[in-house]
C-alpha cells in the first residue's frame, strides 16, 4: 500500500465501516450516541487533533495512517482545571505531533492519559488513550 | 439482482428482513474530504443484519456549520421506500427542497450496500457542490 494521505484513509474509513471486524473496535461515543472518527495525519499536532475531539463532544475514534496500515484509537479529551506540573512525565510538549504520540502509544500501551496545551489555553487538556489497534 | 415473480412477471418489492433479525442501529459522525470535522460532517446510521452483519438500511446526512449552527444539506437514504434517493435542503428553506433523485433501485440487501457505497462515493466526489448548491437554494 503506497503512502496514505488525508483523503485516502477518509475513504478506508468509509469502506470499511461495512466490516463488523472494524467497526465493533471503534469503542469511542459521543454524548449524541454516535461513534466519531477523526482522520488526522502523523504531522498534525495534538492540539489540533484535541480540538476536533471537544468539536464532536469530547470522544473520538482516531485513525491514522501507520506504514502501510492505519492505526485507530479512542480518544477522550477534557479541558483541565490543573495548573501545569512541569515534573508530569505525561505533559506534552506543545509541538507535540501526533505521530510522536503513537510512538509513545507504542511504548505505554492503552489506558494512559496525557496532557497537552491547547493554542491560547493556560492549562493542559487530557487525553486518555484506549483500545488502540493497527489494521488494513 | 431483483427478484421477479413468475408467475406475473413483474419485479417483486424489496422486502426487508423481519425486525427480529436486526441488529441494533449503529450511528457515526464521519468526515470529509478536504475538510475537518469541526465545519462538515456526515452522520451515519445503519441497520445491520444480526448474523449475517449485511447491510439492512442506511440514512446518511450531510451537514455543515453556517453561522454557529449545524444545518443539513443532503440526506441520502435507504428508509421507507425501495431506492436509495437523495434529498436535498435549502439554506433559506431549511427544509427539503425539490423531489428526491433516486440513485439506485434496490432488489435485495446486496444493493442497500451497493447504494451505500455509492452514496459515499457521491458524496466524497460532489459534497462541495451540494453545500454550493445548498447555499443559493
Amino acid at each position: 500500500m503506497p503512502d496514505m494521505q488525508r483523503d485516502d484513509v477518509v475513504s478506508w474509513v468509509y469502506r470499511r465501516l461495512g466490516d463488523h471486524d472494524f467497526t465493533r473496535q471503534l469503542t469511542a461515543k459521543a454524548p449524541d450516541g454516535s461513534r466519531p472518527v477523526v482522520v488526522v495525519m502523523p504531522e498534525d499536532t495534538m492540539p489540533a487533533l484535541g480540538g476536533q475531539i471537544l468539536a464532536v463532544g469530547g470522544a473520538a475514534n482516531v485513525a491514522v495512517p501507520f506504514l502501510n496500515a492505519v492505526m485507530v484509537f479512542a480518544l477522550h479529551a477534557e479541558h483541565g482545571d490543573d495548573d501545569i506540573d512541569p515534573c508530569d512525565g505525561n505533559l506534552l510538549a506543545t509541538d507535540c505531533t501526533v505521530g510522536l504520540l503513537m510512538a509513545r502509544i507504542g511504548v505505554d500501551g492503552g489506558g494512559m492519559t496525557y496532557r497537552y496545551m491547547a493554542d491560547g489555553a493556560t492549562r493542559p487538556e487530557s487525553a486518555r488513550i484506549d483500545d488502540a489497534f493497527v489494521t488494513f | 439482482m431483483s427478484v421477479v415473480d413468475d408467475e406475473l412477471g413483474t419485479i417483486a418489492p424489496w422486502r426487508r428482513p423481519p425486525k427480529a433479525e436486526w441488529d441494533d442501529e449503529d450511528t457515526y459522525t464521519l468526515p470529509l474530504p478536504r475538510t475537518t470535522l469541526v465545519d462538515n460532517q456526515v452522520k451515519l446510521r445503519v441497520v445491520k443484519h444480526r448474523f449475517t452483519y449485511g447491510l439492512i438500511e442506511f440514512a446518511l446526512v450531510y451537514r455543515t456549520l453556517y453561522r454557529a449552527s449545524w444545518c443539513d444539506v443532503v440526506e441520502i437514504d435507504s428508509c421507507h421506500d425501495v431506492d436509495v434517493h437523495l434529498h436535498q435542503y435549502g439554506r433559506q428553506a431549511k427544509s427539503r427542497i425539490g423531489e428526491p433523485g433516486v440513485l439506485l433501485a434496490i432488489g435485495s440487501m446486496e444493493d442497500v450496500q451497493r447504494g451505500y457505497e455509492t452514496a459515499m462515493s457521491n458524496l466524497e466526489k460532489s459534497w462541495e457542490q451540494l453545500r454550493e448548491r445548498w447555499h443559493h437554494a
